[in-house]
């Protein structure tokens, strides 16, 4: 296996990508948001079920689509990062995994806590949305207002 | 063409006489090979194995050489000065066209409109033919296995014009079910435009056009093929196809980007209105009332990629001097060694079946195609992966996308052998 590979398939990364964690329906979601990558057809719906304020907290967080190997463990790790966390945690991660996966840019001091294990996009530009898909449906699902709703961007 | 009737696969006796390819049908793939600067390039510290040609074939000395020719010698407007570059130019232009009418089997050179492509030819079929024949209530027909690039198109102009686009199913190995036409009515005097792949992109299926285009015939409805995958590999008769238009890209058949074909027969192209206004394509121009060209050249505005032309002139040149059925023959056999050495990949699946020019489209166990890739061009190996721009064929499939490696005269068994073992690689990491 090339350096690269193995940094991009990396054991942590493909142990999220076999036993993907919280993925499912979420009946109760308060918020929610599918993003499609129309290079691949994949798509994944992220669901949320947000605390009343002042918390503004992620009581539950599950996931659900296709994807690659890249997009599964990426998916598991928005449950594992998130869950539990508050919006403002969420949206902040979620905003510093978009810009350290995107090569252009050089990799700032972000704390990315075990998102780290998709930085290996980065010698991968066609590989990059794969990575960032279930960030930016978390994201989408974030900024919709409360009521459970479906967006899709391309 | 290849078929899924192993009897006639002469695999065995290939396998037998050794993996010399030049073996294969009297083809001499490494002569071949030579002249095709890109394919002599390490990938990733590998040496490139190109099985992506159905996305966009390589480009052989002879038409880089056109090109060049074209900006170091030739370079000029056509159709337009006195002078001798101009005039040198267009006659270089319009030699192609007189080349690509009879590589079509046209009746006349004048059947021959030069678009940007496959895709701005249907555009402009689905544009001008929408507008002289579609009325409410009308039908345009398509199959399920149809590029994007034949299938939004019609769609757009059926939800202008008030008409309906309608679907021949597929069959579980990806072939149009032709019993449909008639039991689901899909045929009809409704039927306006039939509209379908001479080839799929996506599993390479070979479709029984002249069978479909009798049939279309018999209600009345305008028939138009897209050509883009069937016409590097199978030879192509437009008169004995029974069609009213076909197209394809010079770019899948070894020539430059940019430049495509559209046959029409002489009384259709006659009867259709202009498309894209400007120059060339005029004959005298008023503020109140403008005469336009006949066609072909009605349907050229604007300056035409010439060099492109040019070099699709070239392309066409190189194709025949290795003769369109050694190239089919050869093509079989390598298909046939294909299907082989990947049956020894644990997991792997074929989709599609019967008649098929040389696409090996598959997944491998439950690896999403993604991941196959890339570990593949970390060989240096090139396939393409994905939907493969036919999202409608890969829910019928009930997959997100495949694995498409996709064969040209200019590969060899031993590659479709490292492609096999590139395979086994990526099931030993994600299987």
């Amino acid at each position: 296996m090339s350096a690269p590979l193995s940094v991009l398939y990396q054991e942590f990364l493909l142990s999220h990508s076999t036993k993907p964690v919280g993925r499912g329906p979420l009946p109760t979601a308060t918020h929610a948001a599918t993003v499609r990558n129309p290079l691949c057809g994949d798509q994944v719906t992220v669901r949320l079920r947000m605390a009343d304020e002042p918390e503004a907290s992620i009581v539950e967080l599950r996931t659900e689509g296709e994807g690659c190997a890249v997009s599964l463990a990426s998916a598991s790790l928005v449950v594992t990062s998130c869950e539990g966390r508050t919006k403002e945690f969420a949206t902040q991660l979620a905003a510093s995994v978009l810009r350290a996966c995107d090569a252009k840019q050089p990799l700032s001091d972000a704390e990315l806590f075990d998102a780290r294990a998709l930085l290996g996009v980065r010698e991968f530009p066609s590989r990059r949305r794969c990575a960032t898909l279930p960030w930016e449906a978390l994201l989408s699902a974030l900024s919709a207002s409360s009521a459970p709703k479906t967006t899709s961007q391309s | 063409m290849p078929t899924e009737d192993a009897s006639r696969e002469p695999r065995d006796s290939a396998r037998e006489s050794g993996p010399s390819d030049e073996k294969l049908g009297g083809f001499d793939v490494e002569r071949v090979r030579r002249d095709f600067p890109a394919l002599h390039q390490a990938v990733n510290g590998q040496r490139l194995i190109y099985l992506d040609s159905a996305s966009t074939a390589q480009k052989p000395r002879a038409v880089i050489d056109a090109l060049l020719g074209y900006y170091e010698r030739d370079c000029a407007n056509i159709h337009r000065g006195v002078h001798t570059l101009s005039q040198r130019a267009t006659a270089a232009y319009e030699a192609v066209r007189e080349k690509v009418a009879a590589f079509l089997g046209a009746r006349s050179p004048t059947e021959i409109v030069f678009t940007r492509g496959t895709t701005e030819a249907i555009n402009f079929l689905a544009h001008t033919l929408g507008k002289l024949h579609l009325r409410e209530g009308d039908e345009v027909l398509i199959t399920g296995l149809e590029h994007h690039s034949n299938l939004v198109p019609w769609q757009l102009v059926c939800k202008e014009r008030g008409a309906r686009l309608r679907v021949i199913p597929l069959d579980a190995h990806g072939q149009p079910r032709l019993e449909a036409l008639s039991s689901e009515e899909l045929l009809g005097p409704r039927t306006r435009i039939v509209a379908m792949s001479h080839a799929g992109n996506a599993l390479g299926t070979l479709l029984p056009v002249a069978e479909i285009a009798a049939r279309a015939k018999a209600v009345g409805a305008l028939v138009v093929i897209d050509g883009a995958q069937a016409v590097p590999h199978v030879p192509v008769d437009v008169e004995s196809l029974g069609c009213d238009f076909y197209c394809f890209s010079g770019h899948k058949l070894f020539g430059p980007t940019g430049v495509g074909v559209l046959w029409g027969r002489k009384e259709h192209l006659a009867a259709l209105p202009p498309w894209q206004g400007g120059g060339d394509m005029i004959l005298s121009v008023a503020f109140a009332h403008t005469e336009f060209q006949e066609p072909p050249h009605r349907f050229e505005a604007g300056t035409p990629p010439i060099a492109e032309v040019i070099g699709l002139g070239a392309a066409i040149d190189y194709v025949e001097s290795l003769g369109r059925s050694a190239i089919a023959r050869y093509e079989e056999q390598l298909f046939a060694h294909g299907r082989e050495a990947l049956s020894r990949v644990p997991g792997l699946r074929f989709f599609g079946g019967g008649s098929r020019v040389p696409v090996l489209s598959f997944a491998v166990a439950a690896i999403h195609p993604h991941d196959v890739g890339t570990v593949l061009d970390q060989q240096g190996i090139a396939v393409r992966t994905g939907h493969h721009c036919a999202e409608p064929l890969m829910r019928h499939l009930g997959v997100p996308g495949t694995v498409r490696a996709s064969l040209s005269f200019y590969n060899t068994t031993d590659e479709l052998d490292a492609l096999a073992d590139g395979l086994l690689a990526v099931v030993r990491m994600f299987g």
